[in-house]
């Protein structure tokens, strides 16, 4: 196999996955309404944007799903990874869709698979968990590693409002699919950057402080955010770090580098956030007249 | 016209609106898990849930004045819920809870991402959660209907969404809507011809447009119907019962 649960990955990156992602634009929506966005070249804008932020945060959340899947108190692990990501999420109209999409989410990989893991089932996630928590136990369960997890996160986060962008705007859909593409290498750093941020082995780099790596990254010339983030979001759990040593790793089905880590600190974790995309959610919730959820 | 074209189940117009027992139906046995056959109407909830009934059709046809009617005449004697799917609005909905047919936490409105069809289709997770959340917050629920955004003649509802459904075409439409077909038209469990009472206005001839259905259609029913000369949709709401009372019949 040239990478592991690469079939399964592929899948859970899918637009078409019947998962509810139909109903999101990704503020995208809200966005052409105020004009912001007209036109491809303005797209492409917006998607960078939210790449940076909400792929980096939902990137980083994926891949720690992934590994403390195959935690032995994976349920506990996981019920404090949801809580970050409610601290990471501060518009509460996003927060709301990224429950409704991981509602969706956990539908299918219900469907799909037994179980995340020996150590956890899917119940343990309660009935609305955040989109990316799910998304990182599904690539645990289809035997996708962590990096796969934060490049399936960071995709999705473009990917869905482009092609909210493509049907309200009756853009050429060849034009956006090129956007896209031309988007994959900032794809990629911004999956790696997230892994980086924890030092996850998964990331195929050696540990290093979080904020210089995200200067490294910037570096390459992908505009990425190169800011330390001053200390974990306000709602964030205490800086612990959660101790992975007893993980077994025969516990996820397939992926030998996963449940690797010895220690997780969730506090580590991106919490880039864009004041233009939480006002734009906000804006579009309380909005009567609408075609998208979010 | 002859009012048995009203109702008819057969090409060759069977006064009796029929509804066609297929060979082999999604069943459940006791200790064995529940399996869904290919053949016949999609998955049926029995005691698992309400049973679903989807309600499509092209914009203006009359689906909503449907869903009232049947709200109406069924709200009084089931436990009844539904989900709209508009388009841009809440307009159904508001319709819907502004006529007072059913009480407002009984009507949930979903968006649909700027494709009806798909909402009803594809990614029907929307949906699917609306219909969670009525029988989470109303159980026991005997029926649940969900509407579509007005759509086109290829509009269909998922199996997996849906137990039955009924595609409305209205007269006003044009007399070649049956013989056109599309998925809606020939394989819904139920074809409703609409505002038969347009006909003479419209100059629709109601014979031809029950004969294509019924050729496009083999023997699947057709209904033929005014709202406005039977408000309570008399033929549909038996259909609909008679579709309970199979699932009914198929779970015990």
């Amino acid at each position: 196999m040239l990478v592991p649960g690469i079939a399964s990955l592929l899948a859970l990156a899918d637009q078409r996955l019947p998962s509810g992602g139909h109903v999101h634009s990704g503020g995208i929506e809200q966005a052409i309404t105020e004009g912001l966005v007209t036109e491809v070249a303005g797209l492409e804008r917006f998607l960078e944007r939210r790449l940076r932020t909400t792929g980096l945060v939902t990137a980083g959340l994926a891949a720690a799903a992934t590994v403390l899947s195959a935690s032995p108190q994976a349920p506990a692990h996981l019920a404090q990874l949801d809580a970050e990501a409610d601290a990471r999420t501060p518009s509460p109209a996003q927060r709301i869709a990224s429950r409704a999409q991981g509602r969706g989410l956990l539908r299918t990989a219900k469907a799909a698979w037994a179980a995340p893991s020996t150590t956890l089932s899917w119940t343990d996630l309660g009935a609305r968990p955040h989109h990316p928590v799910v998304l990182g136990c599904a690539c645990a369960a289809g035997g996708v590693s962590a990096q796969g997890a934060a490049l399936a996160a960071a995709y999705l986060s473009v990917s869905a409002p482009s092609t909210a962008a493509q049907r309200l705007l009756a853009l050429d859909p060849v034009s956006v699919a090129a956007v896209t593409v031309r988007l994959g290498p900032a794809i990629e750093q911004i999956a790696a950057a997230a892994l980086l941020s924890w030092g996850s082995p998964d990331s195929g780099q050696p540990e290093s402080h979080p904020g210089t790596n995200r200067t490294k990254t910037a570096e390459a010339g992908h505009n990425i955010p190169a800011h330390t983030p001053p200390g974990p979001p306000i709602g964030a759990t205490p800086p612990q770090q959660l101790d992975l040593t007893k993980a077994d790793p025969a516990a996820v089905s397939t992926g030998p580098d996963q449940g690797a880590a010895d220690v997780l600190d969730l506090a580590l974790l991106p919490d880039d956030s864009d004041p233009l995309l939480d006002l734009l959610a906000e804006r579009h919730a309380a909005r009567e007249e609408r075609l998208f959820a979010s | 016209m002859r009012p048995d074209l009203y109702l008819t189940d057969s090409a060759h117009g069977g006064a009796r609106l029929g509804v066609p027992r297929p060979a082999a139906l999604p069943h459940e046995l006791p200790g064995e898990d529940p399996h869904e056959h290919l053949s016949g109407p999609g998955r049926l909830s029995g005691a698992n849930g309400p049973l679903r009934v989807g309600i499509g059709g092209p914009v203006g046809s009359g689906k909503t004045a449907l869903v009232a009617a049947l709200c109406r005449v069924l709200g009084e004697r089931l436990q009844l819920g539904v989900v709209t799917n508009d388009i841009y609005t809440t307009e159904d909905a508001d319709f819907l809870r502004r006529n007072a047919v059913l009480p407002d936490e009984r009507i949930v409105a979903v968006q649909t991402g700027c494709c009806p069809h798909t909402a009803i289709r594809d990614d029907i997770t929307a949906n699917l959660d609306a219909i969670d959340d009525l029988v989470e917050r109303l159980e026991p629920l005997d029926l649940v209907l969900v509407e579509s955004g007005g759509d086109n003649l290829t509009a269909s509802f998922s199996k997996g969404l849906v137990d039955v459904q009924i595609f409305v075409v209205d007269v006003a439409g044009g007399d070649k809507v049956p013989r056109k077909g599309g998925p809606g038209v020939t394989t819904a469990d139920l074809l409703v011809i609409n505002k038969t009472d347009l006909a003479p206005l419209v100059g629709a001839d109601l014979e031809v447009m029950a004969g294509d259905a019924h050729k496009v259609r083999g023997s699947q029913p057709v209904v033929l119907q005014s709202l406005r000369e039977d408000p309570r949709a008399s033929a549909v709401a038996d259909w609909v019962l008679a579709q309970l009372d199979r699932t009914a019949a198929v779970s015990a």
